[in-house]
Order: C-alpha cells, then sequence, then structure tokens
C-alpha cells in the first residue's frame, strides 16, 4: 500500500500517516497477544521508517504519540461505561460488548508498554 | 468495473458496524472526550494531531489530498475545511463514504472540491502522481 501511495504522489509530494505499531522489543507471546487484538497489518516486526523508506520515501521522520495514545484509548473506555446505556441502546448488546473488548484490550496493551503510536512523514524524491 | 476480493470483503464486513446511521448524544460525548471533537474519528488521531497534520502535509488551497481509507470523512474533510486544500477521500465501506460526503456538504465550499472514491487501499484507482499529499491513519499497512 506504501508503494502505490508514493507512486500517486508527484515528486515532493508528502505522506503522512498515523500508526499503531507493535514495540520491537514486545516479548513473541505480547507480540501474538498484540496481533490478535489489533489485526493482522499491526503486526509487523519492521520498523514503520524501514517499510516507508523500503517503498521509495526519503526524509521519514516519526513523532511517537504514545501517551496521547493512551489518554484516548482510555478516554474511549471510561467514557463507554458512563453511556454504557445509550451506548447499548444504540449498538446493541453484541456490538457494544465487542466495542468495549476491542478498546479495554488495547488500553491494557498500551499500558503494559506493548502497543505504540506514531505520526510518519515523508515525501517522494 | 474490478470485482471486490475476498480480502475486502472481509474488511468491508469488519468494519460495518461502525459506521451505521447518524451518531447520537452518548456517541458524540464518547467521541468529545477520546479526540476533542465530534468530527467523525473511529480511531486514534486526535483533533491536535489533525492541526499537526496540516502543517506535516503543507496543505493549502490548491493542494490536493488523498485520504486513504478517509472512514466518515475523517481526518480528509476536517483537513480540507482547515486549510482550504481539495479532498479525494478512498475507502470500502459505502456507509462511510455516505457519511464523509454529508460532512463534506455540509460545507457549501468544501463540497465543490471535496470527492470520494469506493476503493481499497491497495488498488486505488488513480493516475500517477496526481496528488501532492497523501495521508493515512490508523489504517493497516
Amino acid at each position: 500500500m506504501l508503494r502505490a501511495c508514493r507512486k500517486l504522489l508527484k515528486p515532493g509530494g508528502r505522506l503522512a500517516c498515523a500508526t499503531i505499531y507493535i514495540d520491537p522489543s514486545a516479548s513473541d507471546r505480547d507480540y501474538r497477544r498484540a496481533a490478535r487484538v489489533r489485526g493482522p497489518g499491526s503486526a509487523t516486526r519492521r520498523a514503520m521508517t524501514e517499510l516507508l523508506e523500503g517503498a521509495g520515501f526519503v526524509g521519514v521522520r516519526e513523532r511517537d504519540v504514545t501517551t496521547a495514545f493512551l489518554r484516548t484509548a482510555r478516554a474511549y473506555v471510561d467514557t463507554s461505561a458512563q453511556f454504557r446505556d445509550e451506548l447499548l441502546a444504540a449498538w446493541g448488546d453484541e456490538l457494544f460488548a465487542d466495542r468495549l473488548r476491542d478498546r479495554t484490550a488495547t488500553l491494557e496493551l498500551i499500558e503494559t508498554g506493548v502497543l505504540r503510536r506514531g505520526i510518519f512523514a515523508a515525501r517522494r524524491p | 468495473m474490478r470485482r471486490t476480493t475476498g480480502e475486502e470483503q472481509r474488511t468491508i464486513e469488519r468494519f460495518r458496524p461502525r459506521y451505521g446511521g447518524a451518531l447520537g448524544r452518548a456517541e458524540r460525548a464518547v467521541e468529545r472526550a477520546a479526540i476533542g471533537g465530534n468530527v467523525g474519528a473511529n480511531g486514534y488521531t486526535t483533533v491536535a494531531q489533525a492541526d499537526s497534520l496540516v502543517r506535516l502535509l503543507g496543505l493549502r488551497r490548491g493542494v490536493r489530498l488523498l485520504d486513504v481509507g478517509c472512514g466518515r470523512g475523517y481526518p480528509g474533510v476536517y483537513l480540507a475545511r482547515a486549510s482550504g486544500c481539495s479532498l479525494v477521500g478512498s475507502d470500502l465501506p459505502l456507509a462511510s463514504l455516505g457519511s464523509a460526503l454529508a460532512r463534506a456538504r455540509a460545507s457549501r465550499p468544501l463540497a465543490r472540491r471535496a470527492e470520494f472514491v469506493a476503493a481499497s487501499a491497495i488498488h486505488l484507482p488513480f493516475r500517477p502522481a496526481s496528488f501532492d499529499a497523501v495521508v493515512h491513519t490508523d489504517l493497516l499497512c
């Protein structure tokens, strides 16, 4: 997908992507746990910087936004509990349970240092 | 017209529940607390981070931006409104594109410079070198 994005950009054009990724130092067990929660796309051992450069981008920079990621994930979980009855009525039991389970698992993975989030910027040469 | 692959269909099904009808009071309250505004967000990109994307991408009037996996129009519609750039948003679930279009049409000047295309992130149906900037947020790479 990154290669496709590079081709669509004019020379000198800019790419920015905000990406959740598994900390490269995560244990095999944590890696599998995070991959189950976040889906297969986040299950790469390769750093995003490496992926972007491999796709032909230059000037790759990362701003780590894991602290804000944690704050946002916690707000999702806390306010979902706060508005539980209204959300249950809007989404139904199954969807509410799925979303809360996903958000709670994501929060736990951030709190334990397994998941991180970065905003990456790069340009097409 | 290219047929949807099995993988694309699974993606559509996975995200279908996230793009239901209009948001209620509780959903808007959750989004405000988590993201910092009611902007059509589903993921983890805060409004403050979207503001930083305007600068990172050099967005301004005359710039053509592609938002890959635009969901309900965030951050693409927000970025186009904030910067004056033109926008193409792409995603697979049609329900999400309908919401994104409605968000863009809510602002008359933006409605004329925003369009949306049903396409997967792998098979983007655009000419090479046709965008000044590309953004994607919380999309699987």
